[in-house]
């Protein structure tokens, strides 16, 4: 008995023993950034306002990785900055961009404090794409890194505050192979005495069962207030449930069945006068997925998410569509306000959400009538396909997306608006020669008495060319096309996000066109260098013009 | 086990029920739909006997969307105004039902009353009208204990006293009042003394035994004047004796209005003035109501009690009229 | 049960998957390397007055500074540690920044913590065309040609005694006075002679036809931006990352240029343009533009040289004004000696502060306030010395030096004059207690300022104006000519069998009326300025030295110059400045720096303008 207990005590310390590897005890990584703007906003015959602007700025982002141990790391990354034109230190910033501390327990359970990327899945915990790109070219992808880098963008994931940990259980089994978990605990704000705001977290996980047959998962995303941190008065709790099932198809070959259902319900509690109102919703989404090879997939799948179903943490638009720019925000001499645009949203100072909150965003149905908040829309039913191929020896890549889908609900009234979204990108290359194309187009109708009628049609494209001069030096020609005619009814929320109004939103045929000629200098993978000129047309209530030359350096960012 | 996952997912997809409301949001009729009237405004009946409780007297309409609704009913005569408001696309017998009492003093006489519904569309306005006639006014509150309306003059074993100010006005007048006909003027100009006079008013009110005082509400009618035209400090005291010689006093001050109001106070918030006897509220034991004229003098001199006096109050006569002077259980006075 | 709950344990565990340690996630790229360096530079200051400055005049009284003061710190923005940091990401690219602390020593616990130069970013790569450098980010040192970016350098003659912040340091305690005897200049930071900037830069080397280019856009300090006041708290706040909202003002006010060169047999030749683009006013309607376009040469043989820029220069709406810079040099093999003569004309209308060149003629409406653009330079017609440059003035330069054994000697003199009669102000520095004087305003940059009101601060010094009545009729009736002759000794001696030197600089400098060949000595110059400076380094031990100075100025107007109104007689300064000092060598990274100075200055028609003192620094300095 003895020998037995000594043979696995003797595995156990091997298998620490093989995890550790020598590693430095501090290193450094980062990177830096040189930003700089000329906007010319062409309009010769108003007297009143400023017409120009010239701003920039150089940073360094520095990070630093501590190991005080083989198996603990801490990851901070500080930021020093100055703004262009301030000399000798006088327009000089500090900042902390990121402090986390990971590390392994027994190189079994992984864990992370501080700050974090979360993602789920697109109904329990996901940040949404932009709405204005489909597919942009280089010379505005490189551009978006930026904003993608400052909002902790990555790959629709979340830059929470909190703690993470993941494990696995290995189940050994010929058909049930392991458990993966992960949970987390994030703080969404903390309490305030002063206004009676109590402490709120998001919290929730993941639990996935691998199996030969597929897999099967469960996630769950909650905002709840905590009692009693303040003398509560008003308390909110949102909790998202969902199942996820993903199985291979045995009697059709190359067809997985995709499915993922699950619960909401949000909470408004008034603790002084005792009462709840409560909003229960589900949803789920199923369909068919055949991947023939890598470069050829089909889908088909079918969704309804109902009208009370909320999970704030995946139903969020990224732009704050309310937010207004500081440059030129009133032109002509009528003193108009100026309405933003794609220049603003890609280089300008509009603000994007680093975060969500128990509140439904404000949409732009210019921008997204079908699915504003994505997948996780709320009032929505339908169909949906996609396609993707590669053909030509890798060298064009084609794909598509259509959703058809109409409400489930009506909104102030018994008619329902009904959705078709179609979008479509194509990427090819050939010699020297890069392409790259997209198209979004949305139309939203409804019918019924006059003031019920609806229809909203937009449209957006991207296109962009570029050609190599050489192996690090490219031109660059970027276009973006955005077109809205139409009318809707938009709904306004109250604070318990009931709908108290609907807004009468109308464009007659708004156009803003944006173009990019550049050439760019890649240093390496991470590291280039973007001049550009861009033109910026809007029309709308008045039309505007701005012409830009942007300079980025980019070094490891 | 495929097929259990198969079938756990159709179960689930099929499983919820749908119990939603007919949309979402507020209706889109209501705010952009356009207003007309589908029933003009009727009453129940013509005229109206506010004598008999149990029949009920309302008024009825219909127009397209829902919205802020307000009905007046206004004496011809006496002045009295009713008001009912809501949010609906309708007016009936649920919202507009009425009993025969105003909002305020005055009360409604045997007289014709104008009605009229105002609907409100954001810088839309409608309006309709109708005329009803009271032919009975609504009968006495349950457990209303009448201490003086005036009609009849002076009440029994009343004493007025006032001041030798010039001018005074403490008598009873005709015309304009609260209820009824009649209403007792006080007021004046006295530059001494915050005394302007009094009435005293012998009360039977053993008709309240065994109520609580806290369920005993002391009301009356009061009437001030135009601002400007009379000091904005003035003020009434109200004295209750009761049989062991307790004095319970309550001060309405300022009275600053210009139009007849209701005050109604909870016998309870009545304060022990002077020396205590049983220390114990007892509205049913009070013998003797005074009401008291009061306004800081204007001077110039010494001010009888003391104090300073106040220069503003120069040349403004005191007006504190008083009418309906009454008890109630449970509930204020309905005018 | 015991058995069973361990057994159970040792079991489940090999169930728990490995999780590759922390891998998991995607890892940053680790710089291979990252260098820092810099310097800690502990500097304190006790300035005690015997009669102190008099700032002003109020309600009868004189406003006075105290009688003592200490500084601790550098008031001219060097900071107490200058931390370097940088780090290259690939063999390609590069980025670095001088991060800069200061310990204020207040009492209070604030420190202070900023960057000097900023963030700087770098890049190369090759082409079959060329090969190519960037330089983006925060001030990077530059220069293009004389008439469009580039700072006076002069003929390396000043004296050593008063330290710089950022004089490099060595291991010899001596090095910086025996390079400065032996090769006649001593090792400077990398500004020297050239101008900040701050933007995107490009160099092109090697080109096709054997050119080469620099191209610029962005800033200088003439087109400095202001800014609201930034704090990291609001920083860190911020909603957007643009942070337009630091900006007084986003109007442009910047400059764009570039130069493109080319070597042909034994000429160099350039052609050089620099572009200014500025607003006047707050909505942008009224431009500030000027441009500069040159042509530059230099031309080398048998040790003769020929230097020269030709341009032209326009401001707004003026006319373009003409610019010449012509440069001959001698060997001595030819002449004798070697000589340097030099040939200027510089029109009025020519207008570039970033240039060598000095804009006196020309009122740009900018403040003097470098928060706003403003340039620290004299105005006017400014007394500039050997070899200074400004517009609206014509003249020749020559300069030579000799030896005699281990005498060497170098002198040079300039004539010119001014082109158009435009002011009636001269300007002249002050030379042997402009820097004692300069931080009695220790953190503003005034302007006509002292108690005559003619004191103005530049940065390390200061300068003061003069009045002319030289007007007849509502017109300057007469020229400007500018006398300036300079003449240094530097002498090598044994002193306990050790190295030391003996420096003497003396400059003498006027201005009149009419033409002279020389300096003017009498009464008919409006202005005479005359300097002797006398220094010494004595090497003690191989660790320390010994340093002593002392420098007299003398500066007479004469009756058509400012007339005070109680003497009825023109300015007659005296300016006195006695030091000693020691050098000592800590270690080979560490040198303290002790320096005390007896300072007066009187003007004994002016009588207000009268102060003296002791001046006491002490300054350590460590590399790494």
């Amino acid at each position: 008995m003895k020998n037995y207990y000594l043979t696995i005590f003797s595995v156990f310390l091997t298998t620490v023993i093989f995890a550790q590897e020598r590693v430095k005890k501090i290193e450094f990584y980062g990177g830096a950034r040189t930003n700089i703007l000329f906007q010319d906003l062409a309009d010769d015959s108003d007297t009143l306002n400023i017409q120009k602007a010239n701003y920039g700025h150089s940073l360094i982002d520095l990070g630093i990785l501590i190991r005080p141990s083989n198996d603990t790391e801490i990851i901070t990354e500080l930021r020093m900055r100055n703004e262009l034109g301030g000399f000798y230190g006088s327009a000089v910033t500090f900042g902390l961009r990121r402090l986390t501390l990971k590390g392994v327990i027994n190189n079994a359970i992984r864990y992370k404090i501080g700050d974090i990327d979360l993602k789920l899945t697109p109904y329990t915990l996901y940040n949404n794409d932009y709405q204005d790109r489909v597919n942009e070219a280089n010379v505005f992808r490189t551009a978006r890194e930026v904003v993608d880098y400052e909002n902790f963008f990555g790959d629709n994931t979340w830059r929470r505050q909190g703690m993470e940990t993941e494990f696995a259980l290995d189940l050994t089994n010929d058909n049930f192979k392991s458990i993966d978990f992960r949970l987390f605990s994030t703080r969404s704000n903390p309490s305030n005495k002063a206004i009676n705001l109590p402490e709120r977290f998001y919290s929730g996980g993941s639990i996935l069962l691998n199996t030969s047959y597929g897999t099967l998962g469960f996630n769950s995303a909650n905002l709840h207030d905590l009692k009693n941190t303040v003398n509560d008065n008003q308390l909110y709790y949102n909790y998202v449930n969902s199942v996820s099932v993903s199985v291979p198809l045995t009697f059709v070959k190359d067809v997985t069945f995709d499915l993922e259902s699950g619960l909401s319900s949000e909470i408004f509690e008034d603790v002084i006068l005792e009462s709840t109102q409560e909003n229960n919703g589900y949803f789920w989404n199923a369909g068919f997925k055949y991947t023939r090879s890598e470069s050829q997939l089909v889908s088909l799948s079918s969704m309804y998410t109902g009208p009370y179903f909320r999970s704030h943490g995946a139903q969020n638009i990224r732009l704050d569509y309310q937010s207004q720019s500081g440059i030129f925000p009133v032109i002509t001499n009528d003193q108009l306000s100026r309405e933003m645009g794609l220049l603003d949203y890609l280089y300008n100072d509009v603000a994007y959400r680093k975060t969500f909150d128990n509140k439904i965003d404000v949409s732009n149905p210019s921008f997204s009538s079908a699915l504003p908040y994505g997948l996780a829309t709320p009032n929505r039913t339908g169909l949906a396909i996609s396609a993707k191929e590669t053909i030509w020896e890798d060298r064009i890549n084609l794909s598509t997306d259509v959703y058809s889908l109409k409400e489930i609900l009506g909104s102030g009234t018994q008619e329902l608006k009904s959705f078709l979204k179609v979008s479509a990108m194509l990427d090819a290359n050939y010699n020297k020669w890069q392409l790259k194309s997209g198209l979004s187009f949305e139309q939203t109708n409804r019918d019924g008495l006059s003031y019920e009628q609806i229809d909203l049609t937009s449209f957006l494209v991207d296109f962009g060319i570029d050609f190599k001069l050489t192996d690090n030096i490219s031109l660059m020609y970027g276009g973006k096309l955005h077109m809205s005619d139409g009318n809707d009814l938009t709904p306004l929320y109250d604070n318990q996000n009931q709908i108290i109004y609907f807004n009468n939103y109308e464009v007659d045929n708004q156009s803003q066109t944006l173009n990019a000629l550049g050439i760019n200098v890649n240093f390496s993978e991470k590291s280039k260098l973007t001049i550009s000129y861009n033109s910026f047309v809007q029309y709308h209530q008045t039309k505007y013009t701005v012409n830009q030359f942007h300079v980025l350096y980019r070094l490891n960012l | 086990m495929k097929h259990i996952l198969y079938l756990s997912a159709l179960l689930f997809i099929f499983s919820c029920d749908n119990d939603y409301p007919e949309f979402m949001g507020n209706s889109l009729n209501d705010q952009y739909g356009e207003l007309t009237i589908v029933d003009s405004l009727v009453s129940s009946s013509s005229s109206f006997d506010f004598s008999q409780p149990n029949i009920p007297r309302y008024f009825e309409a219909s127009w397209t969307k829902n919205l802020e609704w307000t009905l007046t009913i206004t004496g011809s005569q006496s002045g009295a105004s009713k008001s009912f408001t809501g949010f609906d696309s309708k007016i009936d017998i649920n919202t507009t039902s009425w009993l025969g009492s105003a909002d305020d003093f005055p009360s409604f006489y045997y007289e014709d009353c104008s009605v009229q519904l105002l609907l409100v569309d954001g810088e839309i306005e409608l309006v309709q009208n109708t005329i009803v006639t009271i032919d009975e006014i609504k009968l006495a509150q349950e457990g209303l204990v009448v201490v003086a309306d005036f009609e009849q003059g002076y009440p029994t074993n009343s004493i007025e006293y006032f001041q030798p100010g010039d001018p005074m006005k403490f008598e009873i007048t005709t015309g304009g009042a609260a209820q009824g006909e009649k209403f007792y003027s006080m007021g004046g100009y006295v530059t001494w003394d915050y005394y302007l006079g009094s009435l005293k008013i012998a009360a039977d009110v053993s008709a309240l035994e065994s109520v609580p005082s806290s369920l005993v509400y002391f009301n009356m009618a009061i009437i001030g004047g135009e601002q400007g035209q009379v000091p904005a400090d003035q003020f009434i005291k109200i004295v209750c004796r009761e049989s062991d010689n307790e004095t319970y006093v309550y001060e309405f001050k300022p009275i600053n209005w210009s139009d007849w109001r209701l005050l109604s106070v909870p016998y309870d918030e009545f304060t022990l003035e002077g020396s205590p006897g049983n220390n114990q509220k007892d509205p049913s034991n009070i013998t003797m109501i005074e009401v008291l004229c009061l306004s800081c003098p204007a001077g110039p001199g010494p001010i009888v009690g003391g104090g300073a006096p106040c220069e503003d109050n120069t040349n403004l006569i005191v007006k504190t009229n008083i009418d309906y002077i009454t008890f109630t259980t449970n509930e204020p006075y309905q005018p | 049960m015991k058995n069973f709950l361990i057994l159970a344990l040792f079991l489940t565990y090999p169930l728990l998957s490995f999780t590759q340690g922390l891998d998991d996630d995607v890892k940053p790229n680790v710089f291979d390397k990252i260098n820092i360096s810099g310097e800690y530079r502990f500097f304190i200051q006790n300035r005690t007055f015997i009669d102190p400055y008099i700032s002003g005049i109020a309600d009868g009284d004189t406003l006075r500074l105290t009688q003592r003061e200490i500084l601790i710190g550098d008031a001219t923005q060097l900071p107490e540690l200058t931390l370097r940091i940088s780090a290259n990401p690939n063999s390609k690219v590069s980025f670095g920044t001088d991060l800069t602390f200061w310990n204020q020593q207040t009492g209070s616990f604030e420190y202070f913590r900023g960057m000097n130069l900023g963030v700087n970013l770098y890049g190369s790569f090759k082409t079959d065309v060329g090969n190519f450098n960037v330089k983006t980010g925060g001030i990077h040192w530059l220069k293009l040609s004389r008439m469009t970016l580039k700072q006076f350098e002069g003929f390396n003659r000043y004296n050593l005694f008063v330290r710089n912040p950022w004089d490099p340091q060595g291991s010899d305690i001596m090095g910086r006075y025996s390079d400065y005897y032996d090769r006649g200049s001593i090792v400077q930071d990398v500004r020297w002679g050239n101008q900040a900037f701050q933007g995107f830069a490009l160099d092109g080397a090697e080109l096709p036809g054997d050119v080469n280019f620099t191209f610029l856009y962005g800033k200088s300090q003439t087109t400095a931006s202001s800014f609201e006041v930034i704090d990291n708290q609001s920083y860190q706040q911020s909603i957007q990352f643009a942070n337009t909202q630091f900006y007084a003002s986003l109007l442009p006010s910047y400059i764009l240029g570039g130069r493109l060169s080319k070597t042909l047999g034994k000429w160099n030749l350039g052609l050089n343009s620099l572009n200014g683009y500025a607003y006047r006013d707050s909505i942008g309607l009224e431009t500030n533009n000027y441009q500069v376009h040159s042509f530059d040469y230099d031309f080398n043989k048998n040790g003769f040289s020929f230097v020269g820029e030709i341009g032209f220069g326009k401001y707004n709406a003026f006319d373009p004004g003409l610019a010449i810079i012509s440069k001959l040099k001698t060997p001595k093999k030819y002449t004798f000696l070697p000589f340097d003569f030099e040939y200027f004309r510089i029109s009025s209308n020519f207008y570039n502060n970033n240039s060598e060149i000095l804009n006196s003629s020309i009122n740009d409406g900018i403040s003097a306030d470098p928060s706003e653009g403003g340039v620290l330079q004299q105005n006017g017609s400014a007394i500039l010395g050997v070899g200074g440059l400004a517009n609206n003035r014509t003249g020749v330069s020559i300069n030579s030096e000799y030896e005699i054994g281990k005498l060497k000697i170098n002198f040079g003199q300039t004539i010119a004059k001014e082109i158009d009669r435009l002011t009636s102000a001269v300007t002249y520095g002050h030379a042997v207690n402009g820097l004692t004087q300069s931080e009695f305003y220790r953190w503003q940059y005034v302007s006509n300022v002292g108690p005559y009101g003619r004191w103005s601060k530049i940065f390390r010094g200061i300068y003061e104006t003069v009045q002319i009545d030289n007007v007849k009729d509502g017109e300057i009736a007469f020229d400007k000519y500018f006398n300036s002759f300079d003449f240094q000794a530097k002498m090598e001696y044994m002193f306990n069998k050790r190295k030391s030197y003996f420096f003497y600089l003396g400059s003498f400098n006027s201005v009149q009326s009419k033409l002279s060949l020389f300096t003017v000595l009498n009464e008919s110059a409006y202005i005479r300025q005359y300097v002797h400076q006398f220094e010494n380094y004595t090497s003690l031990t191989n660790k320390t030295a010994l340093t002593t100075y002392f420098g007299v100025e003398r500066v007479i107007g004469n009756y058509q110059t400012d007339i005070d109104d109680m003497s009825f007689m023109p300015r007659n300064q005296t300016a006195l400045g006695i030091g000693l000092g020691l050098d000592v060598a800590l270690n080979q990274k560490t040198s303290l720096y002790l320096r005390h100075r007896y300072f007066t200055y009187e003007d004994v028609n002016f009588v207000l303008d009268n102060n003296s003192g002791h001046e006491t620094t002490l300054e350590i300095k460590v590399n790494f």
